[in-house]
């Protein structure tokens, strides 16, 4: 199991340095991913999530950083490598895809001439060969004409077109991980389950695997395998996602899923759970939840959970410290 | 493309290589260009005091300003209307045409026709005569005791070299005709005109085959015009240049203080003075009823709270000569019993004001030249102060030189500063005809609405006729005296001229500012 | 894109119409040349002649019309203060000016732009502290200042370089360049430093701003994730993308120096337009003004239809329609 690991997260924990001290964004973050692999990430805003996302693929910006845990990718670490060795692998080995389309190609280069430079950076290809790489990419991600669209500009692509483009740019060096960052937050909903299966069809295909970053139930349940929610900086609870979506453990989640009777909709907030999630520097003791917690008890408020391992998952909550899985009576 | 032009870098570096030579170049550098290298362009003393070196009248002034033959080598009064004059046989034009009388009457209709700028100045003149090749007899309209000192500042052309260039006319500013003479001269001067670039660089030669004497040593003169004050000295301090006319007051302890640099100094013929508005019937914004310039005391009173030593001491440091008359002591027919002002007495003055009915004051447009004359600026400012201590506010008006031109002839002003130094003439009957005389046709254009007395006008004619030395002299007297007691300008000062150069050249400095050069020797 | 020249044009013949139209309602004020032309001894009469001849006494708007009937066929009149035709005149400094500012404008983009990048990439850094109060001197310092000292630094006191004039030059056709000689190309340094030094503090603030603000787009971000070098993100993606605003405003700069670089050229003799103008304005040369300002207008106008056509160039997103 351990050797077919793509990603092993073991305690991540990141820390913001400003004038006041250090502050503490996410916390004891651990998570692993096998090969084709989808991983939802999901958490209201706030929660650590895109930040793990960011140290995952080494571009967390300062004044944050990395104060703990390790990031292993294939068995190798590579949290502690040097800032060249980490740029290296990024786009080779672990890609990234991010939520806005519309901005994150340079609209100043033709997409053929952005892919390319992607492929050259990493592959030891000539230039035609790159060319005819990227040609076999934009057709990948399903781009008709990719010879007519290689020397157009970003501009003249439509939102989801784009967001293919990205795509193959993510995956232009096969990498074995890819972050994928709220993909399809910015996309008409028609849009979005294209990518979503796109990516799907990708982690089937090429092994690729994927940590999909939302705060969209219904993308999780649409493309995740497991499911990893976050919240105030700590996984609350991780297990495949039939089993979140329908027999959520903690109180969080349940909370969270109470708030999809659809599928196809979206939950920015969670107003079912009174009170709203901390911020960074202002969670309380104990169960960052317990203020909100409608099962909360005195140990609530005293201790930390610690996380529980299942058979396929993971719950941190007071309510299972007895042992069991099973909630005891109220 | 090479090929074309590498003639042109050799020929460039050669020219380096020549002057790098033992020759002696004098480099002078001015604050702008002559406008023409025609001397019928314009009447220009800036132009002139160049072009004096390439070009020459039948007479000439010298060293110290005293007329003397030049073209001509005598000449006689047949009648009072009727001048001969024998012109020089051995003389040639720089392209090596003869001169002849031919070219003087050529130069007289080219300057003194109807339309060209000179024609004002060779008015008096009705038509002149060929005897021979070398003789001519100028005939007048009427008695003219000034046709010398008119004749040193009319330049004789080459009928010739004119007409084959195209330029029998001064320049056209409509037509553009006679536009050659931009970058062409041909004279019978002590230099010739080798190279011009206007506005860049004009390079004169010394005329090796030039009729006179020749007494400088010079062998090249590099003309440059150089706007900014800063960079031309800085190009004189800098070894850049030999020479600078009108070094600027701030700067002349700088240049005296650097190794290898002097400044020669002397008395400019100009005379720096307030005119003022004498006709009027109100003085506009006065605060006051009528027109306080029209009385002599409110005059007298003015010219009595202007403290000129100070001025002298703290805006002209010592570089001025305070003056009671408009005619500087070098100027021909001065009279220095005369040349006294009224003492700085502001008690006296604010007395003289109350007794003219003005003991609260009044409030005074003074309008200032920016740059005209030296330090122009600050004396308004002094004097704004002082008349302040006298009850009369002053409101200083700075226009700009070329403004000032435009609305001074025209009246605009009810006080200003003038400058008046009666050139090219060098008589006082130029001065007198321009700022004394009432303003009336080609006379008193510099005098609007300003001092007025049918006697001195009488005389200013007079003296414009007269030729007898002691007659003119009692006339010239009279005239300065009445206006100096009727307070007709309030005088300041006769400007000092302050040139910049290496301790190599030696210069005359004469008080009409002209650099003539053939007096000049570098060591 | 044809529709767009043809447009722009139109407008340029407005502008050219409007400023010298301005132009001649402004001489009324500027003083008058007669005085200039005719020397201080001419007599009111001989003013009236001249004034008559060169058609001064007549109202602005008739003196305009008769600039515009003549300007047509490309006569714009004899300078009063040079006594040159206005337009060969013009034509004659504008090498001088043009090789002047180019150079300039070379030199601020070749020292403005790493600059700015620099400071963009280390905003906290002690250099980019120093060169930023560098820069802010540099904006501020004027111009005539910089020139003086210039001068009295390498001309006065270690007499290297020439303090006035543009040293020995070559005429190829109606172009003269100094660029070709050692002492023309000696007597362009002080100049050219003079005149670059606030384009460099401009443009290297203008760089460093458009950067820092680029470098925090998306795409910037996503090209690291690319896996892209540092000096592909910095160079190809983010300066790249920060050069628009550097390309407006240099551009109108090259106009703006070119019509008005009086100060620098005046402080070195530099016989260029603007020492023309200067002196022009001096003299109250009119049809120097007239024309110069007519010129100026059609300039300015060109330099933005050529500034929007490197934008098409530049960003693709602009070539539609």
């Amino acid at each position: 199991m351990t050797a077919a690991l793509a990603l092993d997260v073991r305690d991540l924990s990141i820390v913001f340095d400003t004038r006041r001290g250090s502050m503490t964004a996410v916390q004891e973050v651990s998570f692993t991913l096998a090969r084709g692999e989808v991983l939802g990430l999901v958490g209201e805003s706030g929660a650590g999530k895109s930040l793990t996302g960011n140290a995952l693929i080494g571009l967390l910006q300062a004044p944050g950083r990395i104060a703990g845990g390790e990031v292993h990718l294939d068995g190798q670490r590579i949290d502690a490598l040097p800032p060249e060795a980490q740029r290296r692998l990024r786009g080779k080995r672990i890609g990234a895809i991010f939520q806005d389309p519309l901005t994150s190609l340079d609209p100043l280069m033709t997409v053929g001439a952005q892919l390319v430079e992607t492929i050259r950076t990493h592959l030891p290809l000539s230039a035609p060969a790159a060319r005819a790489r990227a040609m076999d990419l934009l057709a990948e991600v399903g781009i008709a004409d990719p010879a007519g669209r290689y020397g157009q500009y970003p501009h003249q692509f439509s939102g989801g077109m784009r967001q293919r483009i990205v795509i193959a740019l993510a995956i232009a060096a096969e990498p074995d991980v890819i972050v994928a960052d709220e993909p399809t937050t910015a996309l008409d909903v028609s849009v979005q389950a294209q990518i979503l299966s796109l990516l799907r069809r990708l982690a089937r295909d090429h092994g690729t695997a994927i940590v999909l970053v939302t705060h969209d139930m219904g993308v999780i349940a649409e493309i995740a395998d497991r499911v990893a929610v976050m919240y105030a900086g700590r996984i609350v609870e991780i297990g495949p996602v039939t089993e979140v979506l329908h027999a959520a453990r903690h109180p969080y989640t349940a909370g969270l899923m109470g708030l999809i009777p659809s599928l196809s909709r979206r939950a920015d907030r969670l107003p079912q759970i009174a009170g709203s999630m901390p911020r960074p520097g202002q969670w309380p003791v104990g169960c960052s939840f317990h203020p909100r917690c409608p099962s909360a008890g005195p140990r609530c408020a005293a201790d930390v959970p610690r996380p529980l391992s299942a058979d396929d998952g993971m719950v941190a909550c007071h309510l299972f410290s007895g042992g069991t899985l099973s909630p005891p009576a109220p | 493309m090479k090929l074309l032009f590498k003639p042109l870098i050799l020929a460039a570096g050669l020219a380096a290589l020549g002057t790098v030579a033992e020759a002696n170049s004098l480099r002078f550098a001015e604050s702008q260009d002559v406008a023409s290298m025609d001397p019928h362009a314009a009447r220009d003393d800036f132009a002139l005091s160049l072009l004096c070196n390439v070009y020459e009248g039948l007479v000439r002034w010298n060293a110290d300003l005293e007329l003397e033959p030049a073209l001509a080598e005598s000449w006689e009064v047949i009648s009072p209307t009727e001048w001969k004059f024998n012109l020089r046989k051995d003389v040639t034009f720089h392209n090596g045409n003869p001169f002849t009388a031919d070219d003087v009457i050529f130069s007289y209709h080219r300057a003194g026709d109807t339309g060209s700028p000179f024609a004002g100045l060779l008015e008096p003149i009705a038509e002149v005569v060929k005897v021979d090749d070398h003789t001519v007899i100028f005939k007048i309209k009427r008695k003219y005791a000034l046709l010398l000192n008119d004749f040193a500042g009319w330049y004789i052309m080459d009928k010739e070299f004119q007409e084959s260039i195209g330029a029998e006319k001064p320049l056209d500013l409509m037509s553009n005709a006679g536009g050659a003479m931009q970058t062409q001269a041909n004279g019978t001067g002590p230099f010739k005109l080798m190279e011009r670039q206007p506005d860049v660089k004009t390079v004169l030669a010394a005329n090796p085959d030039w009729w006179d004497e020749r007494k400088h040593n010079l062998d090249e003169i590099v003309y440059t015009p150089i706007t900014n004050n800063a960079t031309r000295v800085a190009a004189l301090l800098s070894g850049e240049v030999d020479f600078i006319r009108n070094a600027p007051p701030q700067d002349l302890e700088r240049i005296e203080a650097t190794p290898g640099m002097k400044v020669m100094r002397g008395p400019h013929l100009r005379t720096i003075f307030y005119g003022m508005d004498q006709q009027s019937d109100t003085l506009e914004g006065s605060g006051v009823e009528g027109n306080p310039l029209k009385s002599p005391a409110v005059r007298q009173a003015i010219a009595m709270s202007i403290d000129i030593e100070g001025i002298k001491r703290s805006i002209m440091r010592d570089n001025s000569n305070p003056v009671a008359t408009q005619l500087a002591p070098q100027m021909p027919f001065y009279d220095a019993s005369l040349d006294v002002r009224f003492p700085y007495d502001p008690e006296a003055a604010k007395a003289l004001l109350a007794e003219a009915g003005y003991a609260e004051g009044f409030t005074l447009p003074i309008t200032c030249p920016t740059g005209a004359f030296i330090n122009d600026e600050q004396i308004c400012q002094a004097t704004a102060g002082m008349l302040a201590k006298i009850g009369i506010t002053a409101q200083l008006n700075m226009v700009t030189p070329v403004q000032y031109d435009a609305g001074l002839p025209a009246g605009d002003f009810d006080f200003y500063m003038l400058g008046w130094a009666g050139l090219p003439t060098i008589d006082p009957y130029n001065i007198f005809s321009a700022t004394v005389h009432s303003p009336t046709g080609d006379l008193g254009a510099w005098n609007p609405n300003g001092y007025s007395n049918p006697r001195v006008d009488e005389l200013i004619i007079l003296i414009g006729e007269e030729t007898d030395l002691v007659k003119r002299q009692e006339m010239i007297s009279e005239v300065v005296k009445t206006q100096r007691d009727e307070v007709g300008k309030i005088m300041l000062h006769q400007q000092f001229l302050t040139w910049g150069m290496t301790d190599k050249v030696n210069a005359i400095v004469p008080g009409d500012e002209y650099t003539r050069f053939w007096y000049y020797t570098m060591n | 894109m044809i529709t767009l020249v043809l447009r722009r044009l139109g407008s340029v013949l407005l502008v050219m119409l409007v400023v010298s139209g301005m132009s001649f309602l402004i001489f009324n004020y500027l003083g008058d040349p007669v005085n200039n032309i005719l020397g201080v001894n001419a007599s009111l009469n001989e003013r009236e002649e001249l004034r008559r001849t060169l058609g001064l006494d007549q109202p602005s708007y008739v003196q305009f019309w008769h600039f515009l009937q003549r300007a047509v066929v490309g006569d714009f009149g004899i300078s009063y203060r040079n006594r040159l035709p206005v337009l060969e005149l013009i034509l004659s400094r504008l090498p001088a000016t043009v090789e002047l500012v180019m150079c300039a404008t070379v030199l601020a983009l070749g020292v403005g732009i790493p600059m700015g990048v620099y400071c963009a990439l280390r905003p906290k850094g002690a250099f980019s502290r120093l060169l930023q109060m560098i820069s802010l001197v540099g904006i501020s310092i004027p111009q005539f200042l910089i020139g003086m000292l210039l001068i009295l630094i390498f001309s006065v006191e270690l007499r290297w370089l020439s303090a006035f004039g543009r040293g020995e030059v070559v005429q190829i056709g109606w172009w003269s360049t100094g660029l070709l000689t050692d002492s023309g190309r000696k007597a362009l340094i002080m100049p050219v430093i003079t005149l670059a030094v606030f384009q460099i503090s401009m443009i290297m603030r203008l760089v460093q701003g458009e950067m820092q603000e680029v470098m925090r787009a998306d795409f910037i971000k996503f090209a690291r994730a690319r896996g892209l070098t540092d000096r592909s993100v910095h160079l190809r993606h983010a300066l790249r993308n920060s050069l628009l605003p550097v390309v407006t405003v240099v551009g109108m700069q090259i106009g703006s120096l070119i019509a008005f670089a009086i100060v620098c050229e005046a402080v070195f003799q530099w016989p260029g337009v603007g020492l023309l103008i200067l002196q022009a304005i001096e003299y109250a040369d009119f049809p120097v003004m007239a024309a110069y300002l007519a010129m100026v207008g059609f300039g300015f106008a060109m330099i933005n239809l050529t500034v929007d056509m490197i934008y098409l160039f530049i960003d693709p997103r602009m070539r539609r329609g």
